[in-house]
């Protein structure tokens, strides 16, 4: 049933290979700026096809903390974590039975994303602590932590390439806006994969 | 849904007062309220109890939803019809059923809602109603009527349930913080995992199932190239040897000399690195040309060099000098030009304490180590920075013929040393092995001499030329003094240093003490003070009273011809020529005509004397205890010039002797060999002069000041001082090239 797909690097129009390119290694600190590179490309090169075509190499790159992960939830359970709201509420829920803290530590992380799904390194890129391959990435969600310091959250569910396991990775996003950008960079992604041609 | 089995529940609603408490960090139940409702109690008509809500929900449905429902429906009474959206439902705890159902089990549910609001609630009867949750828990107890006893047993749960959250940083914040749908933002969802069939969201994956999506994600994952460690899971052992360990040969030696570090000029180091290294090239050219030449091993170009007097010790940028290249590159005859003609020392060390022969060696050049080692001056056992010796360095590099300049260092340490005459003041000598060649040290000749460790301690060699004598300190290395020589006798006098030829000596050490002089009894250390003090005597250097004269002059003709003969010891017999031997050079012309009848008498008068030994080293005891009473005895001397203003138009220049010993300083005149003056230490003070060209003396005694104008005016000062006990004898001042140790 998989279709024999071609070489990524041929994907000459490809919607989102300026994506990456622009919105390459984005400050924490600068959070606002990065999202308006980013968005801005994403809005207008959406429709545009681009020359570039080392979507493959690039790679955005956010700074952010790591609060926790829940690993390995049995299948069943993640069925009942379909919906958004219920991924929240079970986070909220973990945090409360303590399972997952309320904050992260002060460590900061590098968060990347391209078409290849997400990575977290150490900031001197020598240590990588996550890789989620896009392919099992089910959804990304930012969310504000209600704490009252206005935090946000980013929550992203996972699953195994059997698809018998869940888990739900927790980072800290320095800002609103950086959430947002880190989900747009991660939609273009998805989109930019499905845009590449048939085969 | 109907046949769905059902469970009981019950719901503890809880707001804060306000918002401050949600950051308190103490727990305390004014803070909150509770809704709890009162009904009846059976039985008594009037009286009521408080309940917790109770509700049933469906086991396996959405217990969260069921229950905010359930909230949301039980308040709108109370609240204008609105109902209380709980934000959240917490399961705290199961307990055990009592009464009807003893044996279930219930969950008690928390579902925190927002803040308090101003608008005042209305009371219903039936309906639930918020209480103060301190209030409540006051009469709270296990068998308060006022309460249900599961709701009793409930609400101290719940109490002690909250005091805990309040300790856990967060969570208290946590539980009130707004349900989900009101913090949610952006929700990126993976269109392979979309549950609705494919999806129709915007136009860019029409078409896809979420299987093809799947499998285009996938693609992602496939590597473009792999690569496999060969070696990994072989049994190759890993090791940590070490290929190479370059060591720094400067750690440790402290800090450099800055002020022999040269900045380079600004022109040369703005330029790029490239031409900097050309640049340097070229001036090294034309700054070292003799480097240059002994490099290029350019012999004729060296010669003419060498004729033009270009030094071969001076050393280049790199702080080698031109013998060291021309080893390096193994250039025999430039090797041979510089060690012949240029008279160059084998031994000559560079910057970094490396010889010619080691660079010899380690070059593997054969020749050029053959050479170095016939020098008569060799040190064939000098050591390098890291005490390698030349053949180690040659084995551990094996350049060139280096089997053959093995060899040729190993045959020469079968080769005797060289030697070196040490003469005594009576003209006699001994030679003594050079070990090290040039490098050979005072101490190491002294060792080699032989001499028993007592008489070592009155004698130190000393340099010496007609009219220069330097007394070596133990460090110095007298072949490298021999050498420079005439180098020595420019700096320190106005001689023609070509007339000077320098030989060693073994002689008194000026430092001396009489005292421990007076306790000599070792004979061969009588002997040579003997010879030394005669030889003294005789050159004029002991001025001394008449009468002195004459009683050494007998005692010598007693040690040299014996006891006094009648027959054989007339008056003629002191002619000239037995006088030269016996009273100072500068009497024998003038006056010792006149004393010939007393110095016979008193020879006569010694040799019949009985109380007086006649073996040799009590005689000569004898007459260096007539000498320890004159003042310039055991003295170094030095030379110079005092100026008299005779008038007050001319000066009178007077040429001296400086003598100074363990008892002061003395100027002799040079001429009359008369003593003009001699202060103890003590009565005078001392001051040198600039440069070191002169040095100033004032007598105490009679506020007199002269000026003594000398070269060697930096070496009498310091013999000064060393002797009037103001420098310790261990200084080592790094200016005491020649003497006095």
């Amino acid at each position: 049933m998989f279709r024999k797909v071609k070489k990524r690097h041929s994907s000459s129009s490809s919607q989102s290979s300026e994506i990456s390119t622009k919105s390459k290694s984005v400050d924490s600190s600068l959070g606002g700026l990065s999202r308006s590179s980013t968005v801005a490309s994403l809005d207008t090169d959406s429709t545009k096809s681009s020359a570039g075509n080392s979507a493959s190499e690039t790679c955005a790159e956010f700074r952010v903390k790591y609060v926790g992960a829940i690993e390995k939830l049995h299948f069943d359970m993640s069925k009942t974590l379909q919906e958004p709201l219920d991924l929240i509420s079970y986070i909220d829920t973990a945090q409360q039975d303590g399972k997952l803290p309320f904050v992260p530590r002060d460590q900061e992380m590098i968060l990347g994303v391209s078409k290849y799904g997400v990575k977290v390194a150490s900031l001197d890129h020598c240590a990588v602590l996550h890789r989620h391959p896009l392919y099992l990435i089910v959804r990304m969600l930012c969310y504000d932590d209600g704490l009252g310091a206005g935090k946000n959250l980013l929550a992203l569910k996972t699953t195994d390439a059997k698809q018998q396991e869940c888990s739900i990775w927790v980072y800290q996003c320095s800002s609103a806006e950086q959430a947002q950008a880190i989900c747009k960079v991660l939609s273009a992604s998805f989109d930019c994969v499905l845009a590449s041609e048939k085969s | 849904m109907g046949n769905q089995e059902l469970e009981d529940v019950f719901v503890a609603v809880i707001r804060p007062k306000n918002t401050v408490s949600l950051s308190a960090k103490e727990y305390r139940p004014k803070a909150y309220e509770i809704l709890l409702i009162e009904v009846p109690l059976e039985g008594k008509e009037k009286k009521r109890k408080k309940v917790l809500l109770r509700t049933k929900v469906q086991v396996d449905g959405d217990t969260t939803r069921s229950i905010l429902d359930y909230v949301d429906e039980t308040t709108k009474p109370i609240s204008n019809n609105q109902g209380f959206t709980g934000k959240r439902v917490v399961h705290m705890k199961k307990f055990a059923l009592d009464g009807d159902s003893e044996g279930k089990q219930a969950s008690l549910f928390i579902v925190p809602i927002n803040v308090k609001e101003d608008n005042k609630s209305t009371y219903h009867a039936g309906s639930p109603n918020f209480y103060c949750l301190q209030d409540i828990m006051r009469v709270c107890s296990e068998t308060s009527v006022h309460f249900s006893s599961i709701t009793s047993k409930m609400l101290l749960a719940l109490d002690k349930w909250m005091a805990e959250q309040h300790t856990v940083p967060h969570a208290i914040a946590a539980l009130f913080r707004p349900a989900p749908l009101d913090r949610v933002k952006t929700n990126v969802s993976n269109p392979a995992y979309s549950t609705d069939g494919p999806v129709g969201d915007g136009s860019v994956h029409v078409g896809y199932t979420a299987l093809e999506i799947k499998s285009k994600l996938m693609s992602l994952e496939k590597a473009d190239m792999c690569i496999l460690n060969p070696l990994y899971g072989s049994d190759l052992q890993y090791t940590n040897r070490v290929d190479k360990v370059i060591i720094n040969p400067y750690f440790g030696l402290g800090a450099p000399d800055y002020s022999k570090i040269q900045i380079p000029k600004r022109e040369k180091w703005k330029h790029s690195m490239s031409s900097v290294t050309e640049d340097k090239e070229r001036q090294w050219v034309d700054d070292f040309p003799l480097h240059r030449s002994a490099c290029e091993g350019d012999t004729e170009l060296l010669t003419k060099l060498l004729d033009l007097g270009n030094s071969v010790k001076q050393l280049d940028s790199d702080h080698w000098a031109p013998i060291h290249y021309a080893c390096w590159y193994g250039k025999v005859e430039a090797t041979r030009l510089l060690l012949e003609k240029g008279n160059c020392n084998p031994n000559l060390l560079n910057g970094q304490l490396s010889s010619p022969l080691h660079f010899a060696a380690s070059g593997g050049h054969a020749q050029i180590v053959q050479l170095l080692l016939q020098h008569p001056e060799i040190d064939r056992h000098i050591e390098d920075q890291q005490k390698r010796s030349p053949l180690q360095l040659c084995e551990e590099n094996k350049q060139n013929e280096w089997e053959e300049a093995i060899k040729a260092l190993q045959a020469a340490s079968n080769k005797p040393y060289e030697k070196v005459r040490i003469y005594r003041m009576d003209g006699s000598y001994r030679s003594v092995e050079l070990k090290h060649g040039n490098n050979t040290t005072v101490q190491q000749i002294m060792e080699g001499m032989r001499l028993s460790q007592e008489t070592q301690q009155y004698f130190t060699i000393w340099i010496c030329s007609e009219n220069l004598s330097l007394q070596l300190k133990p460090y110095h290395k007298p072949l490298q003094h021999l050498r420079i020589w005439s180098e020595i006798v420019s700096e320190l006098t106005n001689l023609d240093p070509q007339r000077e030829n320098p030989q060693l000596f073994l002689r008194r050490d000026v430092r001396l003490p009489l005292d421990v002089e007076k306790k000599v009894e070792d004979p061969l250390s009588i002997l040579i003070l003997f010879d030394e003090a005669r030889h003294c005597l005789l050159k004029g250097f002991y001025p001394s009273p008449d009468s002195k004269l004459i009683t050494l002059a007998s005692l010598l003709l007693q040690i040299i011809y014996g006891s006094y003969e009648s027959k054989k010891h007339k008056q003629g017999f002191l002619n000239e020529e037995n006088l030269k031997s016996i009273v100072p050079m500068s009497k024998v012309k003038s006056k010792a005509h006149h004393w010939t009848n007393r110095i016979l008498h008193e020879y006569k008068t010694l040799s019949m004397s009985e109380g007086v030994s006649k073996e040799m080293h009590h005689l000569q005891r004898l007459f260096l205890q007539n000498c320890w009473d004159i003042p310039t005895y055991g003295a170094a001397f030095f030379s110079g010039q005092v100026y008299t203003r005779a008038s007050s138009s001319n000066h009178k220049v007077i040429h001296v002797f400086v003598a100074v010993n363990t008892k002061g300083l003395h100027l002799m005149n040079m001429e009359t060999k008369l003593l003009l003056i001699s202060l103890q230490f003590g009565s005078f003070m001392w001051q040198l002069g600039q440069a070191d060209q002169h040095f100033q003396i004032h007598s105490l005694e009679n506020k007199m000041t002269f000026v003594v104008h000398t070269k060697q005016a930096g070496l009498i000062i310091k013999l000064l001082l060393k002797l009037s006990g103001q420098i310790a004898p261990s200084d080592r001042g790094s200016a005491d090239k020649h003497a006095y140790g």
